[in-house]
């Protein structure tokens, strides 16, 4: 828009001028003119691009007056594209700045050097015979005969001023050839400047590129220049106009272009996802081509390992558990299980749609049942499906509602603990605290007794009993069965510790006896609450004398 | 501890105004009426900026946030759209805009994109058809001041962006900023780059201004130094639990944008309040930089004083006096009282949060992890974490922590924590171990040196002849890790105080040691640790003939010693933390510079992790 601004405004200057200039007389016309005609056959040459063989035929002879009539020969050429597209960009400025593909602002750069001429022509009448003129300008206005009445009405006025004064006016106009030759110059579209003007947010074109070459130094330059929308630009243009072996290769050679063409992919992916989510099937063919092309691109550079967390990602997108199911099985098959490297990946996906596949006929039964008036559900009434829960989540589940399924039955928890290979910590933890929220005391002591040697049975734990005390605490456990676990915790001081945070306090007094320290032990009965049984041992164990206490 | 002077800081409320300005002159460009479509993203930092008024004033009908899932929208016939660019809010309005086509509703649709319009986003309307319906124009807001001397972008996903995606886009945004500002300040003469990203803001930056060096009088200008920090050399520093007011905070309530809202049990009252954080706020100045333990005493001492100013009233002798005290120190002393109520009922609540889930393990556990001490006691505790299905991001960020401080994680255990994390938090947090991998925060010792983290790679062999990790290098040489555990935190001496003396955020360290130095010279031993290089230029020259900037390879740049040159602009890419913020703060005032802080976001330890992990399903 600036631009167009500033070639008004030289418009302007262009006029302002040459109507001062028509009240002077000049004395050095001819002069002017000659230099000025072998500057023009010198611009003449470099506009070549914007010539035709026209302009032979213009170049009959050396006069002065020729070189006029071949530069208006050259606007002749110009301007039509120049006077379609001025009326277009000024009904819609803004939309101007911005085409995606700027083939049309192409157009309107190469015309920014001449579009001042539509207007200055008639005042370069004067200088050259009215009649050739005439059809050179109705050339360039398109419109042959009404314009021409309703022009010569107005070419009269100047035609009356001397000739001296359109010599003058060559000059400027000369000059201002000259500044547009200038610009047309500069728009001989380099790589760089293209990229300059993709940066600061002007008009440009990239289809002027024909040349791989040219292309790739476009694609270089900015990645040179670190402006990620110029490359991903450049990019998309190179897809659009290089066979994809080539587009790959020279991505390829490139990784900076790889990660922008990539990022691309996968924003492309998401806005098609959102196209597939609101108009369903019409563009899903279309998706999983753009898909695929990220899921091939990946490929192709060896990046198998994001390859198949991309498919993987798109196999967990699926809305209905069934159908995720069946995209995590195909996955897995296709991209993880032959992959040395993802060997630990692929055993994840696996339990992920094993344990789907054991959540859905639960989530199945479960709910039918809840539906009947299964006493288990009404008295813990279910918060949400198990459906998509964590595994751990899966378990304590189980441990909950099922924790004495035989084990062949999908909803037993350890059938669940076999199939994905849980430690016992993870096991004991999670079916303790379902066991302590349920208030299965004895199911505890089950699941911490091992058989000894000789069928002796002892208290373990693999959590450790001070984890096993903290499990019942935070599911508010009685005093009783508290104190019970606190008391097979190893090592007094820690025992003790334990004891007091969960204000356990016939344990705490017990501990302090072992110890034999009597004046904690005073300290800690004067802050106990009276009558209970925490105090009525401490005082019982201060009092006793069969304790030799620590001086 | 009176208001501390403003002066020495560049003014930011210009930025403010500017951006105000272009802001209405592009509403002006739609003349009447017309209703405004605002990304919800954008709609903090325009509050910022322009008020509702000044909206109503330009014809702004009605304000609607941005929603894609909407196939259509009513409004009057006139609408412009707020919104940054993205390929996805494209295709949305593009579906707005034929939907009203379809039902033959004319109405004049623009879109305006912040900071800038890029090419994907117009191609979608080309592809979607509607290009020749709507004006597109572009509103450059970068820099949102948050503060006297917090600037930031509210850009979040640059992090996503640059860091794992490798995605080039934002380091525009980023440059321009800059060239912005300094259109204001005056052209920064010296510029120290830590990382990747860093050097190419300051490629881009220098290929976007037209440095007519000879002539500056670098001496006038408002900002003396720029240091462009890259997030990814300092992974470590966000992930460790902030200590700070201003940093509990934004990691209890989360601060959006300067601004936070207390929920009914902070502020006791049945409506929730909301509190512009910044430095008008006196009593919130005074207590914001300092470490929690120094908080609520002195909120309840504010609080005390407070009281005495009130009973004053009782001691008034004369109705001048009277009328004096109701006119000018009652409606002070009333605002100061309920500020200061919600601030101790925010400690109230941190503290609260705090002591009930086992935070004082947790945080020995980190300050361990940093050590590089206590190894199988620290993995035993991320796995009881993990057995609890205790919140999934505090046990990620142990994790994270335990990659980086000690260059991934061996293999058999990366695997067992994997598994186990995996199956307490979903299997879908298989992406998010990816991302993590790629962006080397969590990386497998085995894997690590093929393609592990950027850290690795720079010092995957010498840590292996040296068996210490670079992380614990870096501690080392920066004595990040202070000896001495007696560390007052009411009185700080060391910038370490931000995380209970416990740790100094490398972060910050660098970029003091950049400062004392006067460039990278003699740090060799250190930068060939940090991922991504460094690099500095120094555009203030002693004699006037050169017009190429010289590069300061030798690191003997000519140190001005004017009061200008304590103005230093630290740059964060990819975000920092109001610990990071802080700690700067203290050094600015221990050794007598003036920082300000840029960044293309605030993060903390949980947006940081969230906005590179697969969401839960449901």
């Amino acid at each position: 828009m600036s631009s167009l601004r500033r070639e008004s405004q030289d418009e302007e200057e262009y006029w302002m001028k040459s109507r001062v200039n028509k009240s002077k007389f000049n004395l050095f016309d001819d002069n002017v003119t000659v230099e000025n005609a072998e500057e023009l056959a010198k611009s003449k040459k470099l506009l070549t691009q914007f010539e035709d063989d026209d302009v032979d035929t213009v170049n009959w002879d050396d006069t002065p007056v020729s070189s006029v009539t071949e530069s208006s020969a050259i606007s002749g050429h110009v301007v039509p594209p120049s006077a379609s597209s001025l009326p277009k960009s000024a009904s819609r400025p803004e939309s101007r700045n911005v085409p995606p593909y700027m083939t049309h602002s192409r157009s309107q750069s190469e015309s920014f050097g001449v579009t001042g001429r539509v207007s200055f022509t008639p005042s370069s009448l004067e200088s050259v015979t009215p009649t050739v003129q005439y059809s050179k300008s109705q050339e360039k206005l398109h419109s042959l005969t009404s314009s021409s009445s309703a022009r010569s009405l107005e070419d009269e006025i100047p035609s009356f001023i001397s000739t001296s004064s359109g010599s003058k006016n060559l000059e400027e106009e000369i000059q201002y050839l000259k500044r547009a030759l200038k610009k047309a110059r500069e728009l001989k579209f380099s790589p760089e400047d293209t990229i300059r003007k993709m940066i600061l947010g002007e008009p440009y074109s990239l289809e002027v590129f024909r040349s791989k070459e040219e292309k790739l130094q476009l694609l270089d330059k900015a990645i040179q220049v670190h402006d990620g929308n110029a490359i991903t630009a450049v990019i998309l243009f190179l897809r659009q106009t290089i066979k994809p072996s080539l587009f790959n290769l020279e991505l390829q050679r490139r990784p900076v272009a790889i990660n922008h063409y990539l990022s691309y992919l996968r924003a492309h992916y998401d806005f098609k996802e959102l196209d597939m989510s609101l108009n369903h099937n019409l563009s899903y063919l279309k998706a999983h081509y753009d898909f695929k092309e990220l899921g091939d691109v990946l490929g192709m550079l060896n990046r198998t390992e994001e390859a198949a967390i991309l498919k993987y990602k798109q196999a967990i997108s699926a809305p209905d558990v069934r159908g995720k199911m069946n995209a995590l099985r195909g996955c897995l098959k296709a991209h993880f299980i032959h992959e040395p490297d993802l060997a630990h990946e692929a055993n994840l996906v696996e339990q992920h749609a094993a344990l789907l596949e054991r959540q859905w006929p639960i989530e199945d039964t479960d709910s039918k049942s809840e539906a009947q008036g299964n006493p288990l559900f009404r008295q813990f009434p279910r918060k949400v499906s198990i459906l998509n829960m964590p595994l751990i989540t899966t378990l304590y589940y189980c441990c909950f509602y099922h924790g004495r399924d035989a084990e062949n039955l999908l909803t037993s928890p350890f059938a669940i603990k076999k199939q994905h290979q849980l430690s016992d910590k993870q096991y004991v933890w999670t079916a303790l605290s379902a066991r302590s929220r349920l208030k299965q005391w004895t199911g505890i002591e089950e699941l911490l007794t091992a058989k000894g040697w000789f069928g002796s049975t002892k208290k373990v734990s693999v959590i450790g009993f001070d984890k096993v005390c903290e499990i019942l605490h935070r599911t508010s456990a009685p005093e009783e069965i508290l104190s019970k676990y606190l008391r097979m915790i190893d090592g007094s001081e820690r025992r003790l510790n334990i004891a007091r945070k969960y204000k356990c306090h016939e344990v705490v007094v017990e501990t302090l006896v072992y110890l034999r320290d009597r004046h904690e032990l005073q300290v800690y009965a004067s802050k106990l609450p009276p009558g209970s049984l925490g105090l009525r041992n401490a005082q019982d164990a201060l009092r006793s004398s069969t304790i030799k206490w620590k001086t | 501890m009176a208001a501390p002077s403003v002066k020495g800081f560049p003014d930011f409320q210009r930025l403010k105004i500017l951006a105000k300005d272009e802001f209405t002159s592009l509403l002006d460009q739609m003349p009447g009426r017309k209703d405004l479509v605002i990304d919800g993203e954008l709609m903090k930092p325009l509050d910022r900026i322009a008020s509702v008024s000044l909206l109503k004033q330009r014809g702004v009908d009605k304000i609607f946030k941005f929603d894609s899932s909407l196939k259509s929208m009513h409004g009057c016939e006139q609408r412009i759209y707020l919104v940054r660019p993205r390929m996805t809010t494209m295709k949305a309005i593009a579906d707005h805009i034929n939907s009203d086509r379809n039902i033959n509703f004319k109405r004049k649709y623009s879109i305006i994109f912040v900071p800038r319009k890029l090419h994907t986003c117009l191609s979608v309307l080309e592809y979607e058809g509607v290009m020749g319906c709507v004006t597109v124009s572009e509103f450059q807001l970068d820099f949102v001041p948050l503060d006297k001397d917090v600037l930031s972008l509210e850009l979040p996903e640059f992090l996503k962006s640059f860091y794992l995606e490798n995605d080039q886009t934002w380091i525009h945004t980023v440059a321009k900023s800059l060239v912005r500002l300094q259109a204001l300040s005056g052209e920064i003469g010296h510029v120290y780059c830590i990382g990747r990203g860093a050097k190419m803001v300051n490629d881009l930056m220098n290929f976007l201004m037209k440095r007519n060096s000879s002539e500056q009088d670098f001496s006038r200008h408002e900002i003396g130094s720029l240091i462009l920090i890259d997030r990814d050399v300092d992974y470590v520093t966000p992930l460790c639990s902030q200590l700070t007011y201003e940093g509990l905070l934004d990691e209890t309530f989360g601060i959006k944008c300067g601004t936070i809202e207390f929920g009914p049990e902070v502020t006791g009252k049945q409506q929730s309040a909301k509190l512009l954080l910044n430095s008008d706020d006196a009593i919130f100045e005074d207590v914001r930089n300092r470490h929690f333990s120094n908080v609520l005493g002195y909120l309840s001492s504010k609080a005390k004083s407070l009281q005495q100013d009130f009973d004053k009233r009782h001691g008034l002798k004369s109705v001048g006096d009277m009328k004096d005290f109701v006119a000018n120190e009652l409606r002070r002393l009333k605002e100061q009282k309920s500020v200061l109520a919600n601030h101790i009922g925010a400690c109230e609540q941190i503290l609260g949060k705090k002591t009930k889930g086992g935070f004082e393990d947790y945080l020995q556990t980190e300050h361990s992890l940093l050590e590089g001490s206590g190894l199988r006691d620290n993995v035993n505790f991320i796995e009881e974490l993990l057995f609890k299905q205790d919140n999934m991001l505090k046990t990620l960020k142990l994790i994270c922590l335990l990659s980086l401080t000690q260059n991934g994680i061996s293999p058999q255990t990366y695997k067992s924590l994997k598994t186990q994390y995996l199956q307490s938090h979903g299997f879908e947090q298989l992406v998010t171990f990816s991302n993590l991998k790629s962006l080397g925060i969590v990386t497998d010792q085995e894997t690590g040196s093929q393609a592990g983290t950027p850290l690795n790679k720079v010092a995957s062999g010498m840590a292996a002849m040296t068996r210490r990790s670079t992380f614990q290098s870096l501690c080392k040489k920066l004595s990040l890790i202070p000896k001495s555990d007696d560390i007052d935190l009411k009185n700080p001496t060391d910038m370490s105080y931000v995380f209970s003396g416990a740790y100094t955020p490398l972060s910050c360290k660098l970029v003091e040691q950049v400062l004392t130095r006067g460039g990278f010279t003699g740090m060799e031993e250190i930068t060939k640790y940090l991922p991504g290089g460094v690099h500095s230029e120094n555009h203030v020259k002693a004699s006037k003939d050169h017009s190429t900037p010289v590069k300061d390879k030798s690191g003997k740049s000519a140190r001005q010693d004017r009061p200008v040159s304590k103005v230093v602009l630290v740059y964060f890419l990819g975000g920092c933390t109001y610990s990071e913020i802080t700690a700067l703060r203290f050094l600015g005032k221990l050794k007598g510079y003036i920082f300000v802080i840029a960044t293309t976001a605030i993060i903390n330890s949980s947006t940081m992790l969230e906005s590179v992990m697969e969401k839960p399903p449901i």
